[in-house]
């Protein structure tokens, strides 16, 4: 993309008006916000002049999310960006829900890896009993049926 | 258990009425299936935390036995123990684990398997360190084999010593699997594949860099033309660009002074494949040889980068491209790699395909 210099037009800097589901209004620079799949063919239906819905966004999470995007599309080098990520995945399992829903929803698909890889991340290296405290999930095993799964491949839970 | 995409975004919206409330439990696996499928894809490269999880739930057990691509890492020690242990800190499967593994996995589509080589402490010339590379691709219920294979067989100086290459070039020393790991898994997972598996690549993997310097690829048929050059003393670098000459050359970008240091490698591809039931000769009149590119540059890729993970590859030379067309084996040589197979396998046939030289191998006597 050109970098915009002291002739920038007029689709450069438009701005789209993202809604959330709570009903708060986001500005975005069009260049941001059309790295969501989502929000891009919503605006190429015409949306573009008018404010754009998002049903399934709460602002709280919404605000994440344009901090994403917003960032992604302001040319940061590729080790700072690297960096920034870490920090923004950084955060506490309700939010990393939202977020995964939200960026599904929305179909960004860079972001939607990030959150994956850091749901993955946090899974590694656990044994079944911490990973069901970590995320709070029930074990709906029968004793016998666990005790199965074990048996088979003792080695993976050495 | 299988939650249709409906219910689980039903559920979700749920949540997000519940949010404030202090209900807390399990929201990870209301997630809508696609995004569950992404997180677990995440893991394709690690199946003993993918088993931990099947573990967990029984949902997650549902979403683990639905992968697709996978891959294994084992150590492939040497056939009288003389290999060194690996010193990585990855993970490597217990070779009994297979069968399990493959009915945990049973809808898997594409498997890796990398097997962890050391230097041997004994090696023998002509080959001090060797790679390869099996590649299966399953069409229906018949399968084909691609084999690579590459061989260090000197050093390359632009000192006073100039080359040092080994003398026996034979073919027979060239055509054939000198890992028995390599081998060993390929029948295993013969046996043992889910029927949904269509391909299948077992390679060895990188050791420690040994010596620092390049790497030269040279064909077999290129080999006479070094050998000639090096007698002459003409080997600089236009030589070693020379795509003619040389079928790859990786430099050592980190060299600063001007001194070729290279180790040699021999590369060697061939094709056999086994099948359960018998071509007729036009059959096998009609099947094309062709190497793969890509499975020559991942063989490549493979001695460079394979370290940990995949890396991204290397930008393709254009040298390398120039491979097209697969050797010949020799005969007698493949009776004897078979034969060792037999005693590994009693029920396959191999039929073996090489240039213009057709051979079947009955391997043991069919049941």
């Amino acid at each position: 993309m050109a970098s915009s210099e002291s002739t920038t037009t007029s689709t450069t800097t438009k701005v789209l008006r993202l809604k959330s589901s709570d009903n708060e209004i986001f500005g975005v620079e069009e260049k941001a916000a059309l790295q969501s799949e989502t929000i891009k063919s919503l605006a190429e239906d015409g949306y573009s002049e008018d404010v754009i819905p998002l049903f399934n966004v709460e602002k709280k999470t919404l605000a994440k999310i344009v901090e994403w995007l917003n960032k992604h599309a302001s040319g940061s080098s590729k080790e700072e960006l690297k960096r920034w990520d870490a920090d923004f995945v950084d955060v506490d399992k309700d939010v990393l829900y939202d977020l995964l829903l939200a960026s599904n929803y929305l179909n960004i698909e860079v972001l939607l890896h990030q959150l994956a890889q850091k749901v993955a991340d946090m899974i590694k290296g656990k044994k079944p009993e911490e990973i069901r405290q970590l995320f709070g999930i029930k074990n709906d095993f029968t004793p016998e049926e666990e005790a199965e799964i074990r048996r088979e491949n003792a080695w993976a839970f050495e | 258990m299988k939650r249709t995409k409906e219910s689980t975004e039903e559920s979700n919206k749920q949540d997000v009425k519940l949010r404030k409330s202090e209900i807390l439990a399990d929201k990870i696996t209301k997630l809508p299936a696609e995004l569950t499928t992404k997180i677990f894809s995440k893991m394709e490269d690690d199946p003993k935390t993918l088993i931990r999880c099947s573990a967990v739930c029984k949902n997650w057990g549902y979403f683990v036995s639905k992968t697709v691509n996978l891959s294994l890492r084992f150590l492939s020690t040497g056939e009288k123990g003389e290999s060194l242990p690996c010193s990585k800190r990855h993970y490597h499967i217990p070779v009994a684990a297979i069968p399990s593994i493959m009915k945990v996995f049973a809808n898997l589509e594409s498997l890796k398997i990398k097997l962890c080589r050391f230097p041997s402490a004994t090696s023998q010339p002509p080959c001090c360190q060797n790679f390869n590379q099996i590649k299966v691709e399953w069409d229906g219920d018949d399968y084909h084999t691609y084999t690579c294979t590459a061989f260090e067989v000197g050093l390359l100086s632009s000192s006073i010593k100039g080359a040092v290459l080994f003398h026996d070039f034979s073919r027979n020393n060239f055509a054939t699997i000198h890992s028995f790991s390599v081998t060993y898994f390929y029948w295993k997972m013969l046996d043992h594949r889910p029927k949904t598996l269509s391909s299948m690549v077992i390679m060895s993997s990188k050791m420690e860099r040994s010596r620092s310097g390049g790497k030269v690829f040279l064909k077999y048929e290129q080999l006479p033309n070094l050998r000639d050059s090096v007698s002459n003393s003409k080997v600089n670098k236009s030589w070693l660009e020379d795509p003619q000459h040389v079928v790859h050359w990786h430099k050592n970008h980190s060299a600063k002074n001007h001194l070729l240091q290279e180790q040699v490698w021999l590369v060697y591809e061939w094709k056999y494949f086994v099948a359960n039931k018998e071509l007729d000769q036009k059959e096998l009149d009609e099947k094309e040889l062709s190497a793969k590119k890509t499975d020559f540059t991942e063989l490549l890729d493979g001695l460079d980068y394979d370290a940990g993970g995949d890396r991204i590859r290397k930008r393709r030379t254009p040298c390398r491209q120039k491979v097209k067309r697969i050797k010949k084996t020799s005969l007698p040589h493949i009776q004897q790699v078979h034969h060792s197979f037999a005693s590994l396998h009693s029920r396959h046939r191999a039929l073996c395909l090489n240039g213009s030289e057709k051979c079947t191998v009955i391997l043991a006597a069919m049941p």
